[in-house]
């Protein structure tokens, strides 16, 4: 038989190509892995199970890919390629230096069975991988989908080339091994060889045989140095992403600590920064997220501000934050230490700086100086900061968990806190919020001139106005916000929900004049200062009244409430220095807070509130809220509630987890918008998909103010009525049953403990 | 050069304004207090000719009761270097006093152009920049939309009754006011705001000046009545009728 394996001089050369190569692939790692280490610390080594599970959902389990059928089955196919092929390549590794007699089929005992079994999986495999290196071309080079269009495609056709190159020679190699084995009177591989053996006689096959051992490896070794490099980076670094990615609530915004005293320490403190303005200040998973982008443009079609043509794309963004890093930081750097910074480094600043220029690269040049924001000279420009409406769509479609939103509100923080670069409406936000503790700057005397307009039969009760036997009935504060305390169109909303919990007997009080803006706006546009101010004087009034549960209508108080709160409460604890009062609340993981949808949903269920089904109201296309949907999964309640008074729901194509925001998210409710916009776009979306419902039924005052003017703006709001889920449950309370209701659970209302 | 800005603290627009219990004057009681929107104008001014190189120091001067000096804090983490504060009582001081006043510590301050709103929103007075301008026996020009400064002279730009412009020049040291349209005034940031702590803030009493005119009454708007709404084309001449006897507008 012919020898199957490298001769003794070939060995060497082959051990040498192979430590040269992974030398020189472990030199980029050392400097990529360096350049995580620019940045702030970020502990993501907690709760290691929920991470592993994360990373065998979504990692290993590809559990996003599905989510877009045909791309993502083809990805899944090749994914599978490089997991299951990856002992193959380690066996062309190992024969290159053992010859044949090292392969799986020679493993002493097991071998019989492993080697033929894996050889057949790994076929199929390599057919798999084949068919979608072949589909991704097709989609690159003639369908061309939205997402994939005005890319470039060289670097993605290359790479499949090249996959689709180790898959030829892997079955090459099985070819040639079968015509030697069958000129030997062995028995032939079953698999891919069987096609290709036929191309060989014993002496070729032997040839190609060693020829496809190096070749291979080689080929999988430049593969590997090349990943780095590129958008292919993701091969090396998906893995990882998903495992640090972020755990727990969605919607909530990492605080920054001791703000004040950081502000203090800033002028001294050079290393000190606030947000992200630098490559410096991107902590190391926010570099492995970019890293991790393929450029795959999932992110892109359903971006609200993407596909408005705002200047916003996040695969974008990826690409300039990491242009920047590269180009700040290039691979040629000096040695440096964790959390060391180069902000101050003349020479290497200018080293950059020519070398940028060399390379004609005019647009990044500003990078020289570090800054990855500055104006339109910056690497991320700030109209691309301000354009987000923080919806989340983008974070929920990305198959590898790259963070886009808490990146976006950090940029935000610096031009918001440090810069003061904010768009004129954004400071006049500011001054109002701060001063009068709402988004129009009215008097926070004028909050509760919403009770006056309830209209008959609505008694709504303020907490400043009960006595102690009173209070100690209360159950629940209802917390109305700024829009259903001043907006006259919410303040509608706010009526309906005091008229269900009225109906159901609920005990609730609401703070009038003494609630203010829960802050959730003001720390998504970055003002983290005043947004956590207003969070604690909040929670300070929450504690004096001893409230411990929250209704809410508005979905962004109820996530900010929800989710963000327990963050500060500690704070206001301290802030407060009445131990009476707070004691209750030390070690206090929050309020149980609850949406007025939830509560509604729960008191039909348990019968305390009956809805009429006798009034036609026809069909009513739903549109989830960001903020109560993505962010907090509440999806079935309201469109339970709406079935209940007898509406047929019709769902809009982009609905429940990808619903498509209204264009308020963010801060952006109070930014001037140009056209297209985002809030017609998503009326255009729902009419079009539930083909013209009579009634749009929304969850959230933004959405519904958003919506409410797409319909007035294109002159069909005498036909589409833009309605809460709440308006139309209290319109359809049913009023004896729910006298009964108020008669029987008031008993069992006084049972229940109260707050 | 050397730029001062005049600071007013007013109460905010949205407050809700109470009489007081004799009615000679309002009710300060829980009013929310701010800078005047056009002496920050004047300040944002100030802030840009120095960022341009055109002014040296920028200094805010307010005069009030303790209380103003927020007003002046929040000038200074707009970016002014330093502020003095003219201490009064509280209580009506006239336009006249308050000149007279402010300018006495402007004398003492190095300053070659003085800036100012060119109204306060609470009283409407319109007086006190020109008060000081023709204390201190410099020139004035009022109204502002666009400020010049160079080669020892002001060149202001105003716009008057309908949309005529005007260009108006003047010899340093001189008074400028403000108004609407001359600049948007920055968010205070908050390094801003820390280093803003720390500036030095001159306080200086009043001198005794007395009140030359004072107040007697004063008295709110009649509340606004609530509208009537008509609905069906029946009632179309009752709605004429009503616009022309009562509302009186047709």
């Amino acid at each position: 038989m012919e020898a199957l394996a490298l001769s003794g001089a070939l060995k060497v050369l082959f051990a040498v190509v192979i430590a040269g190569l992974l030398a020189t692939h472990g030199a980029v790692m050392y400097h990529r892995i360096r350049l995580m280490m620019v940045g702030p610390k970020e502990n993501r080594f907690d709760r290691i199970k929920d991470r592993v599970g994360r990373l065998l959902q979504y990692g290993l389990g590809q559990g996003r890919m599905p989510d877009e059928l045909v791309p993502g089955l083809l990805h899944i196919f090749i994914f599978a390629g490089f997991m299951i092929l990856s002992v193959r390549t380690l066996e062309l590794f190992v024969m290159g230096f053992g010859g044949y007699e090292a392969s799986l089929h020679h493993i002493p005992v097991v071998g019989g069975v492993i080697g033929p079994v894996y050889s057949f999986v790994k076929d199929i495999v390599v057919i798999l991988v084949i068919t979608g290196c072949i589909g991704f071309m097709w989609r690159r080079l003639v369908s061309l989908p939205k997402r994939m269009q005005g890319m470039h495609h060289w670097e993605p056709v290359a790479i499949l080339c090249w996959i689709c190159g180790l898959m030829i020679f892997d079955m090459l190699h099985e070819g040639g091994y079968n015509a030697v084995a069958v000129a030997n009177g062995r028995e032939a591989h079953f698999g891919l060889g069987l096609l290709t053996q036929g191309m060989f006689n014993a002496e070729s096959g032997a040839t190609m045989w060693k020829a496809a051992v190096v070749g291979h490896s080689v080929m999988v070794l430049l593969f590997l140095n090349y990943l780095p490099f590129g958008k292919h980076f993701h091969v090396i670094t998906a893995l990882p992403n998903v495992f640090f990615s972020r755990l727990g609530p969605k919607g909530r915004i990492e605080p920054i600590r001791n703000i004040e005293e950081k502000f203090e320490q800033l002028e001294t403190n050079p290393d000190l920064s606030i947000g992200i303005a630098k490559v410096e200040d991107v902590s190391w998973k926010q570099i492995l997220d970019v890293y991790s982008c393929t450029e795959c443009g999932r992110c892109a079609p359903y971006c609200p501000a993407f596909s408005t043509d705002k200047p916003l794309s996040h695969r974008g963004v990826n690409k300039s934050i990491k242009a920047a890093a590269y180009h700040k930081y290039p691979l040629e750097m000096p040695p440096f230490k964790f959390g060391q910074k180069y902000a101050g480094d003349e020479e290497l600043v200018a080293a950059a700086q020519a070398k940028g220029a060399a390379e004609g690269k005019d647009a990044i040049t500003a990078l020289g100086n570090g800054m990855l924001i500055d104006g339109n000279d910056g690497a991320v420009w700030t109209e691309t900061i301000w354009s987000c409406t923080l919806c989340g769509d983008c974070e929920d479609r990305c198959p590898v968990f790259i963070e886009q939103v808490p990146r976006i509100v950090q940029m935000r923080q610096y031009l918001s806190m440090i810069a003061g670069d904010i768009p004129a409406e954004i400071t006049n936000y500011y001054k109002n919020i701060e001063r009068n503790s709402n988004p129009w700057g009215l008097g926070p005397d004028k909050r509760a001139d919403w009770i006056a307009k309830a209209g008959e039969g609505v008694k709504v009760r303020q907490f400043a106005e009960l006595s102690p036997e009173e209070l100690a009935e209360v159950e629940y504060l209802y917390y109305v916000g700024c829009m259903g305390s001043y907006d006259d169109r919410s303040q509608k909303i706010t009526h309906s929900v005091c008229k269900i919990l009225d109906a159901a007997g609920i005990k609730y009080a609401v703070l009038g004049i003494e609630e203010g803006c829960n802050g959730e706006t003001a720390r998504r546009l970055g003002n983290e200062y005043v947004g956590q101010i207003m969070a604690v004087t909040n929670i300070q009034t929450f504690m004096t009244y001893g409230v411990k549960k929250v209704i809410t209508n508005c979905p962004h108080c109820f996530n900010t409430i929800k989710n963000e709160y327990p963050d500060f409460i500690e704070d206001a604890i301290t802030q407060m220095e009445t131990p009476e009062i707070t004691d209750a609340y030390k070690g206090s993981a929050g309020f149980e807070v609850i949406h007025a949808n939830e509560l509604a949903h729960d008191l039909l269920m348990s019968g305390r509130i009956k809805l009429d089904r006798s009034k036609d109201i026809g069909r009513v296309g739903y549109h989830d809220p960001c903020f109560l949907g993505r962010y907090n999964g509440v999806f079935e309640q309201q469109r339970d509630l709406l079935r209940a008074v007898g509406a047929e729901v019709v769902e809009p194509s982009l609905n429940k987890k990808q619903s498509y925001c209204c264009g308020a998210g963010g801060g952006r409710m109070w930014v001037e918008e140009h056209a297209p916009r985002v809030n017609h776009t998503r009326f255009d979306e729902i009419m079009e998909s539930c083909d013209q419902p009579a009634t749009v039924g929304v969850s959230c005052p933004f959405c519904l103010t958003m919506l409410t003017d797409s319909s007035k703006d294109k002159q069909v709001d005498d036909k589409v009525k833009v309605k809460d889920v709440l308006e139309i449950v209290a319109d359809h309370l049913s009023q004896p049953a729910a006298k009964v209701a108020e008669e029987t659970p008031k008993e069992e209302a006084a049972e229940q403990p109260s707050a | 050069m050397n730029i001062v800005v005049l600071c007013k603290q007013v109460p905010d627009t949205e407050s809700r304004i109470k009489l007081s219990g004799d009615g000679t004057d309002f009710d300060m009681e829980g009013i929310k207090w701010i800078l005047n929107p056009y002496d920050e104008f004047a300040v944002e001014e100030a802030l840009v000719k120095k960022e341009a190189g055109q002014a040296e120091k920028v200094t805010v001067v307010g005069l009030g009761p303790d209380r103003i000096v927020e007003a002046l804090r929040t000038a200074l983490a707009m970016g002014a270097d330093a502020a003095v504060h003219v201490k009064t009582a509280e209580g009506y001081i006239d336009s006249l006093a308050t000149a007279k006043d402010l300018a006495a510590a402007i004398k003492e301050l190095d300053c070659d152009l003085l800036l100012a709103g060119c109204r306060a929103i609470d009283d409407d007075m319109f007086a006190v920049p020109s008060m000081v301008a023709e204390l201190l026996g410099v020139p004035q020009i009022n109204v502002c939309g666009k400020i010049e400064v160079g080669d020892g002279k002001v060149t202001a730009h105003r716009e008057i009754e309908g949309g005529a412009k005007q260009v108006m020049e003047a010899a340093l040291p001189a008074v400028v006011t403000a108004t609407k349209g001359l600049n948007e005034p920055r968010y205070a940031s908050l390094p801003g705001i820390m280093k803003a702590k720390r500036k030095p803030v001159d306080v200086k009493e009043a001198g005794a000046t007395q009140n030359k005119a004072k107040g007697t009454s004063v008295s709110l708007p009649e509340e606004r009545k609530a509208g009537k709404v008509f609905e069906g084309v029946e009632h179309v001449a009752e709605v004429v009728r009503l616009l022309r006897e009562e509302a009186k507008v047709i």
